[in-house]
């Protein structure tokens, strides 16, 4: 059973990294795409942003040198990641079972990095945790079970709102199907069971048990609410990457790539090759006014007109 | 309240899938708050229903001929399957791929954009109306349909039949939604229903040849044959344009002799063409500006080279490809130094953002907005201007295209500020406008009785901020001026207002921004602004 649980483990972890990684290829690898900014774009110096202005408001803005203002960029990121800003404004009554279920997956977060951290140190004979009154015991028992005591529990409160939210309200039912319940359902699960864990066992003793089991290769026997937890969290995790609950990579892009990309046309620089390169594209689309035949590019279709006669 | 609609209705044969009732739709503020006192919609006409699809609501806007057989809706359902695909892949749809995955992929369903949306808000919150609506069709299509997810379909519980309904209703569905993006904005996740909406209309439009006959057979088609979608051929244009000249010379004293293709000036100018049919003031105006302010401009007389619209922007980018190459192409002829874009949101848009990636290697030239330029002479104190010839109510309406889309809104407010004492704000405004309900194309669709939805819904959330900006004068003896420096915008703006009566009744008049200018001018001796409209 431990070997097993080990195991599972060791697969989640290579998975989930790999099927976050093919994500962000996914998104990564398309084509560069028609501009589609959307204002405000927080980059924009301060007198823009103030009013969502952009740099094309400057007559022969080309002329001007055009200064970003990233920090103010960081700043709307770290409101949005943190505080679920877009969602406070415009759907306050799902922001409060949503910033709650956020916010406790962040803790729980810091709660595994700090546990994988002192496991892996300590295998390395580099700390030694359960030495009491160190600093490696703050950081890595006593800190991590606070994470774990309060993402937990803020990660419980918000999958129970959400799932009520879903199974009652009208607007959302609809949209909501089973999958999503049973996710939300799993996810009650967990951090109830996790949770429960921590209440009987303070200091997580069972949590680094397996976690050094793992940095050390070393099958450990668990306490069973344990192995439930985390072959719970085994599944869960494994889920994330395949589902549109991976929209945390989806975001970087929607954001950067899209909202706020706005990006001028330099002649001759990389943007200017790249897309003269996807001009050699083919095209299939067989509407009559564009008669794509899988041979002609887009640089002959659009250098077409596809009216007979012409007015001249 | 109108009965809730599922998602799980849309592929189910019926009648027609919602109806609106006017009492359901969002109140308007008084005088207008009479709902017995506004227009009936005009039914859809028998042979209309017997011809074209319009199980969708009440109004049609793409006339969608019924099969006449089962092997034509085959062919037709295998066409959408065929276009889904293309939409996914890299050849085919380059220029959109990664947002177009990104929105399928990721939308969390949560609903929070839903109120952001006028369309949705002014029906009364009709479900069929939702941002999420048509995208959740849409991505359970793609899904199931461009992915061959079938089983994943099942068990999710997303399960969706392609059969002629759910075609003719999403074709129809997706002229619903204007572009405005505004849902968009209140994304937490960055998902655009707008961009999907846009989606759906290229997949109708570049595989199975559907787009609403007002933009595309007598839109962009047009525009590429003739020079126009007004029609007009460089013949035309010209004469129309001398005959403004005349007209300005008349009204104000000013000699005007518009320059048609002067090579190396510094400017050419692209006006929206609707405008020198519709409103010839504001060519007129904008040459007055342009002549007073010492600058070197032209118009061009080639073909699509003197109307700046780009329609393929609402629904193809291969004919939004098209025009804007031409566009570049008689710019790079003529050897000027910029292109400016007149008061047209949207052609401002097509030419200066979504084309930046289009005009590439020896077709890239540089192109701006008009707001910036006519900012610039104003601020720049070369015209003498009086701003109490402007001393009446005037509000701004903000073009989705030159705002949210463009970054574009200081300038237009720096002219007014400076010439419109009485100048005062709608509310959301700027980047968090309203659209003014004629966005994508809307203004220009009016077949059957779509301007009856197009000014009863889609338009409803404009009227409604009009009238609360003018809520401390809505007496008739004072007269009223919405600023709309956009073309489409204000098309939809004056079929709104008299749609409404709102002339007759609260004396609301609309025009652009450059006519505001001139008539400021204080050597022209008459009003140039023009009170009785209709
Ligand atoms: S588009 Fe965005 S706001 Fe709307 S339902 Fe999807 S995730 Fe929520
Ligand atoms: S783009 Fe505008 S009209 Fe379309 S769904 Fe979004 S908010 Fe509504």
């Amino acid at each position: 059973m431990s070997a097993l649980m080990m195991g599972l483990g060791y697969l989640v972890a290579v998975f989930f990294c790999i099927a976050i990684l093919v994500r962000v290829v996914h998104f990564a690898n398309t084509p560069a795409h028609l501009r589609w900014e959307l204002y405000p774009v927080p980059h924009e110096p301060p007198e823009k942003v103030e009013h969502g202005g952009s740099y094309l408001e400057d007559t022969d803005w080309w002329t001007k040198k055009h200064e970003s203002d990233i920090p103010n960029e960081i700043k709307e990121m770290l409101e949005e990641i943190l505080l679920l800003k877009a969602l406070r404004t415009h759907n306050r009554k799902l922001w409060y079972v949503s910033f709650p279920f956020h916010s406790g997956i962040y803790l729980v977060a810091g709660f595994l990095v700090l546990l994988i951290l002192g496991a892996v140190l300590s295998a390395l004979g580099l700390v030694s945790a359960p030495e009491p009154g160190g600093l490696a015991r703050l950081l890595f028992v006593h800190l991590p079970a606070l994470l774990g005591f309060i993402g937990f529990a803020m990660g419980l409160a918000g999958a129970l709102g959400l799932l009520f939210r879903r199974l009652t309200e009208p607007d959302l039912k609809d949209f909501t199907g089973p999958v999503d319940h049973g996710i939300l359902v799993g996810f009650v699960l967990l951090f109830g069971l996790a949770f429960t864990c921590l209440l009987t066992d303070p200091t997580a003793t069972g949590f680094r048990a397996y976690f050094l089991g793992l940095a050390t290769a070393t099958p450990a026997a668990l306490p069973p609410l344990t192995y439930l937890v985390v072959l719970l969290g085994c599944i869960m995790l494994a889920y994330i990457p395949v589902s549109h609950m991976s929209h945390f990579v989806a975001k970087y892009f929607t954001y950067h790539s899209v909202r706020w990309n706005d990006e001028a046309m330099e002649p001759g620089g990389k943007l200017d090759k790249a897309i003269q390169k996807q001009l050699k594209l083919p095209v299939s689309w067989s509407a009559s006014h564009i008669a794509g035949d899988g041979k002609k590019t887009w640089a002959d279709v659009a250098g077409t007109n596809p009216t007979k006669e012409s007015g001249k | 309240m109108s009965k809730p609609i599922s998602l799980n209705d849309f592929d189910k044969p019926s009648e027609q899938l919602t109806h609106l009732e006017l009492q359901e739709l969002m109140p308007l503020p008084p005088p207008y708050d009479n709902v017995d006192e506004h227009p009936r919609w005009a039914p859809l006409k028998p042979q209309a229903r017997e011809k074209y699809a319009c199980s969708l609501d009440d109004t049609i806007a793409i006339s969608l001929p019924k099969p006449q057989s089962k092997e034509e809706e085959r062919e037709l359902l295998e066409k959408f399957v065929s276009g889904l695909r293309k939409l996914l892949s890299r050849e085919d749809n380059w220029s959109f791929l990664q947002p177009l995955l990104l929105s399928l992929e990721h939308c969390e369903k949560c609903q929070s954009c839903n109120e952001s949306c006028p369309i949705y808000v002014s029906s009364g919150h009709n479900d069929l109306y939702r941002p999420t609506y048509r995208s959740e069709i849409f991505r359970r299509l793609v899904n199931k349909y461009g992915k061959g997810q079938k089983l994943r379909a099942k068990i999710k519980g997303e399960d969706i039949d392609l059969n002629w309904t759910t075609l003719s209703r999403l074709a129809e569905l997706s002229y619903r939604c204007t572009l405005c993006r505004r849902c968009a904005q209140t994304c937490p996740i960055g998902i655009d229903n707008g961009l999907i909406t846009h989606e759906i209309r290229k997949l109708f439009s570049q595989e199975l040849g559907i787009a609403p006959k007002e933009i595309h057979d007598d839109g962009s088609m047009l525009q590429l044959k003739v020079g126009s979608s007004t029609g007009m051929n460089p013949l035309v244009v010209k004469d129309n344009i001398e005959f403004i000249d005349e007209e300005m010379e008349e009204m104000t004293g000013i000699s005007i002799k518009t320059p048609w293709d002067k090579a190396g000036a510094d400017i050419l100018l692209i006006h929206n063409a609707g405008e020198i049919m519709a409103w010839p003031e504001n060519p007129g105006a904008f040459a007055i500006i342009l002549e007073a302010a010492g600058m070197s401009w032209t118009l061009s007389s080639d073909l699509v080279g003197y109307d700046g619209i780009n329609y393929g922007l609402w629904y193809d980018d291969v004919q939004l490809a098209r025009v804007a190459l031409k566009h570049a192409e008689i710019a790079k002829k003529l050897g000027v130094k910029k292109i400016v874009i007149g008061e047209c949101g949207h052609a401002s848009k097509a030419l200066t953002v979504i084309a930046d990636r289009v005009l590439v290697g020896n077709s890239f030239v540089r192109r701006e907005s008009a707001m910036t330029l006519i900012a610039d002479i104003v601020d720049s104190g070369r015209l003498k201007l009086d701003p109490s010839r402007n001393n009446f109510p005037i509000t701004l309406h903000d073009p989705c295209n030159l705002v949210r889309l463009m970054g574009v809104v200081e300038p237009q407010r720096r002219v007014l500020r400076a010439i419109a004492p009485q100048f005062r704000e709608m509310e959301p405004h700027g980047v968090h406008n309203y659209c003014c309900g004629g966005g994508s194309g809307f203004a220009i669709m009016s077949g059957h009785n779509f301007n009856d939805w197009r000014t009863s819904v889609s338009a409803r959330m404009k009227f409604k901020q009009i009238l609360e900006a003018f809520s401390d004068c809505m007496d008739p003896s004072v007269k009223k001026y919405v600023c709309a420096p956009c073309s489409n915008c204000k098309g939809a703006i004056r079929d709104l207002l008299a749609y409404y009566d709102a002339w007759e009744k609260s004396s609301i008049n609309y025009g652009g921004l450059v006519e505001l200018v001139v008539n400021a001018m204080p050597e022209i001796k008459e009003p140039f602004i023009e009170w009785e409209w209709h």
